[in-house]
């Protein structure tokens, strides 16, 4: 775990990447379900995914991993965001991606009202070259201390956890 | 066309303006606990006919693409409705009915945020101030609430009313006036509920908790309900509101 300051923590591990469609492999950035949800046959999107992805696709490609029927609300004080994948070759094509997007992401939520204080969830996967498994960031703070995502991430990537 | 509270025509922006704001200074005179319930009623009532006066003028600026005005009167609407919402809660707290009072607060409370999030300036961060000083004033200081969370269907946008995944409007969103939420949702199945300090809906309060006895007891009065439950050995009953589901008016 990297304790970043006394109110954000990011935690780093690695897991499977889900499967990717011919389609979603083409894009930039997967919008995923929530993680427990991917085992099973109903996956349940955050209810910020729709409105994540209207924010997003004029600047990254940007897709969901399956279509989605119904949203998963979590109503705690915490802004729940879906995890989200970067496509390993995307990355390679575009080494700003992730700045990119997680300042399209900060944008979307000082857009929509959020203050910088307001606690948020995210998790950030990115897809290992061979593609089996991804290194797995979770963010938990406040909005203004989403832009440490950036360089803890290309550190894990760098280090292969 | 003769209005009530806006004059005759020719009407002007900036005249519509001042009215709102004259209007917010009158009803900010009855915005203090100890006005008469009589007036303060009456000035209830008479806000939401105002409010429809205002948005006919909203609707004319969103007709001719005036977007800025449109976005104005809207920071009146929400402003004027924050007033009336805590007016609504003197009432509340004078009529005995806490409960209602805190719903209130936090409608006054939330109208408030919106109306912030388009103009700011010192006559609504004393409205601010108010709100936060009847907080403390009024009820506890260390409530508990509750955090649900379920899957639901995805509904509709209010701003177009088209399915929500099929517009480009994004949620919380301000479009000429009006706040894009997504509505006409239906509740799939609850998964859980976890007892929070700080919850997104603050309307979610735990109402009742039995003492020792298995008596329940109000957690803001603290009087008996006269509800009785079973002794639970080293165990707490709990009574709280899961879901609330009164719209305000962001439209």
């Amino acid at each position: 775990m990297t304790k970043t300051d006394s109110n954000e923590r990011i935690t780093i591990t690695s897991t499977p990447t889900p499967a990717l469609s011919e389609t979603a492999a083409k894009k930039d950035v997967i919008i995923l379900p929530e993680l427990a949800s991917l085992g099973s046959g109903s996956h349940a999107y955050a209810s910020t995914s729709i409105s994540l992805k209207k924010y997003a696709e004029t600047q990254v490609e940007i897709d969901f991993l399956t279509p989605m029927d119904d949203l998963y609300d979590q109503r705690s004080s915490a802004i729940y965001l879906p995890p989200i994948l970067f496509v390993a070759q995307a990355l390679i094509d575009n080494q700003e991606l992730v700045k990119t997007t997680i300042d399209i992401i900060i944008a979307f939520l000082r857009d929509s009202g959020k203050s910088e204080s307001a606690s948020v969830e995210l998790s950030c996967l990115v897809e290992e070259k061979e593609g089996a498994r991804s290194v797995k960031l979770d963010y938990k703070g406040p909005v203004g201390g989403l832009s440490a995502i950036e360089a803890a991430l290309k550190e894990a990537v760098r280090r292969g956890k | 066309m003769e209005s009530k509270f806006f004059g005759s025509p020719p009407f002007i922006s900036q005249g519509v303006v001042e009215t709102c704001l004259d209007y917010l200074e009158s009803a900010g005179q009855l915005n203090i606990i100890v006005r008469s319930s009589k007036l303060q009623e009456a000035k209830i009532k008479e806000i939401d006919e105002f409010i429809a006066e205002l948005k006919a003028f909203k609707r004319w600026a969103i007709d001719q693409e005036v977007e800025q005005l449109a976005n104005e009167l809207f920071h009146f609407q929400c402003f004027i409705r924050s007033v009336q919402s805590s007016l609504e809660t003197w009432i509340n707290i004078k009529n005995s009915e806490p409960e209602s009072a805190w719903h209130s607060l936090m409608d006054a409370s939330e109208y408030k945020d919106i109306a912030l999030r388009i103009n700011d300036y010192e006559g609504i961060r004393k409205h601010e101030a108010l709100l936060i000083d009847a907080r403390r004033l009024l009820f506890p200081e260390n409530m508990t609430f509750n955090s649900p969370a379920f899957r639901s269907t995805i509904g509709d946008c209010s701003i177009c009313g088209t399915p929500f995944q099929f517009c480009d409007h994004i949620e919380d969103f301000i479009y000429s006036g009006r706040l894009c939420r997504r509505i006409n949702i239906s509740i799939i199945e609850a998964n859980h509920s976890a007892i929070v300090k700080n919850p997104r809906d603050p309307r979610c309060i735990m109402t009742e908790r039995s003492d020792e006895d298995g008596n329940m007891i109000n957690m803001l009065t603290l009087e008996p309900t006269g509800e009785k439950r079973e002794k639970g050995h080293k165990a707490m009953h709990l009574t709280g509101i899961l879901l609330a589901t009164k719209p305000l008016d962001f439209d």
